[in-house]
Formats: C-alpha cells, structure tokens, sequence
C-alpha cells in the first residue's frame, strides 16, 4: 500500500482527522524533538516545546500552503518557540551543561566515548542561539544550506555567514581535546 | 595550503560532531502529544474582516481640506476680500467704491431687474 502524501495528511487533518495527523507525527516528531533538543541543550521543557508545535499545526493545518513546507515550518515554529522559551528562563540551558563532567579534568588523549560525546555536546550548548540553530538544522538534520535558510527565514549568504562563525567557535572550544577527540573517534573507527 | 588545513579541520569537525549526543524520544511523548491536541480547538482559518474606523478617515481630511483652503484664500491674495461679508471686510468695501473700483454688486442687481440687455 503506497503511504499518504503529505498533502493528503494535512487536507485529512483539517477534516479533523486523528489519525491522519497521528502520521504526520510518527513522520516529523524525532526530527522536531531532536532539533528542539539541541537549541534548548536537553532541558527538560523540550518535549512541551515539540508538542506546542504540533499542537499549533493541529489548530490550523490549513496554513501550511504547500506540503512539501511542512518539515520546515514544523522547525521553524519549534525553533522560534524554544528560543522564545530560552529567552524567557535565561538559565534554563544550564541544567544540560551542568550535569556532564567539567572538561579541565581530563584531556589529551585518554577520552572515552562519553567524556568526548559530552564536550561535543558542551561546545554546542556554548553556541549562540542562531548559530546553534543553524549547525543543528545542517549538521544534524542534514538539510542543505538553501533549505537550511528557508527555516530560518534568512540568505544562503547569511546562513553560511552563521556557519562560519558557529565552525570557528566549535573549533576554538574544542581546541584544548581536538587531538584526543580525534584520536577516540579514530579508535572507535577502527 | 591555508584554506587546505582549512577544509581539512571542517571536515574533522563534521566528523566530531558526529559524537555528539542523539537525544532519544522520551517514551509515550507521541501518545501524550495525541492526548493534548483532542483538547485543542481548532482554529477558523477564515479571518473576519473587520472595516477600520471611520474616524481614522476624518482624522486624515480634516487637515487635508483645512490645508487646500489656507492654500486657495492665501493663493487668490485680495480677490476674494470683496465677497467677504461687510462684517468682516466692510471698510475694504467702503474703500473700495469710493475708488471707483467695480465689484459687479451693481451690475448685478441691475441685471437682475432686467435692465441691462
């Protein structure tokens, strides 16, 4: 049986349709949470945030005009959203930073596998919120910078300015393990 | 050679970035998301028109004219003082037909009583 569009989803869904929009869920919630997730650094609020943004495309499935739109504006409005959360609890992204083991305490080359998934996750957490996002929707997500763009409502040459700058700063708070972060994940490999 | 090390430190980036945190979907949170939306309205996607106020329009005319007639009665300089009325312009009138000057009151009147062909 060939799976619905998500044009059909979303017409099916504006009829009020449960179990339409159930699919659409089981199709875009990870991505959604997972994005969530990233920008508010896994605080617990995340899956309220996904669930808000759901909860805003069930009002009015109408709105979106075209479905192949749907993946985007499902981020961009979760995005929005956790920054708007973020904004309104300004320590609320310390929680995540504060549970994982304090980098000054080992370096070099003696990482395992979770000390060095937690500085990744820390020199992430440092970001600022738009460059955050857009490492998150290109890195994680895997969209590409023109799509990338279009969440965010912006250039290519501005995301790819976000980019830059999100690298350089990854880069610079990760300095002090990069020789070790590489050699684990060269280990790991192999 | 610069944007080589460059490219190459991009590339171990991406690579370590791979080793950062997949946060798991908490259990139930799609059924607890299915739970929240059967207790949410849906919204009209129609919006009601709603005209803007009348007094917005008034507000915007009311110095508009107020402008165009300072502009006539200063534009038209004396031409207009003779059919002012004698309350306000009465010495000007006097004045004025003692000089001799028409101002086509008596013509009028005349022709009025058909006296003039």
């Amino acid at each position: 049986m060939q799976a619905a569009s998500d044009a059909n989803l979303l017409l099916a869904s504006a009829r009020r349709d449960t179990a339409a929009f159930a699919e659409l869920v089981s199709r875009y919630y990870k991505p959604v949470y997972r994005m969530v997730w990233r920008m508010m650094n896994g605080n617990a609020e995340t899956e309220d945030v996904a669930q808000e943004a759901f909860v805003k495309l069930w009002q009015n499935p109408a709105q979106i005009r075209e479905a192949k739109a749907l993946k985007g504006w499902l981020m961009r409005v979760a995005s929005n959203l956790a920054i708007d959360r973020l904004r309104r609890k300004p320590h609320a992204d310390i929680d995540a930073i504060e549970d994982v083991a304090d980098p000054r305490q080992r370096t070099g080359a003696d990482l395992d596998e979770k000390t060095a998934t937690d500085r990744v996750d820390q020199a992430i957490a440092r970001l600022p919120e738009r460059q955050k996002l857009a490492v998150s929707l290109v890195y994680f997500e895997g969209m590409s910078n023109i799509t990338a763009a279009a969440v965010m409502e912006i250039s290519v040459d501005a995301i790819e300015s976000l980019l830059t700058r999100g690298r350089r700063a990854l880069k610079e708070s990760l300095a002090q393990d990069w020789r070790g972060l590489l050699e684990e994940l060269s280990s790991k490999v192999g | 050679m610069e944007n080589s090390d460059s490219n190459q430190m991009d590339e171990a980036l991406a690579k370590l970035l791979k080793r950062a945190t997949d946060p798991a979907i908490p259990e139930g949170a799609e059924a607890r998301l299915m739970a929240a939306i059967q207790a949410v309205e849906p919204q009209p996607s129609i919006v009601k028109f709603q005209p803007r106020p009348r007094f917005q329009r008034w507000a915007v005319g009311l110095p508009l004219a107020a402008s165009l007639a300072l502009g006539i009665y200063l534009g038209s300089k004396d031409t207009f003082d003779t059919y002012l009325p004698d309350s306000i312009m009465g010495g000007t009138l006097a004045d004025t037909s003692e000089s001799g000057l028409s101002t086509g009151l008596d013509e009028a009147e005349s022709y009025a009583e058909g006296e003039l062909t």
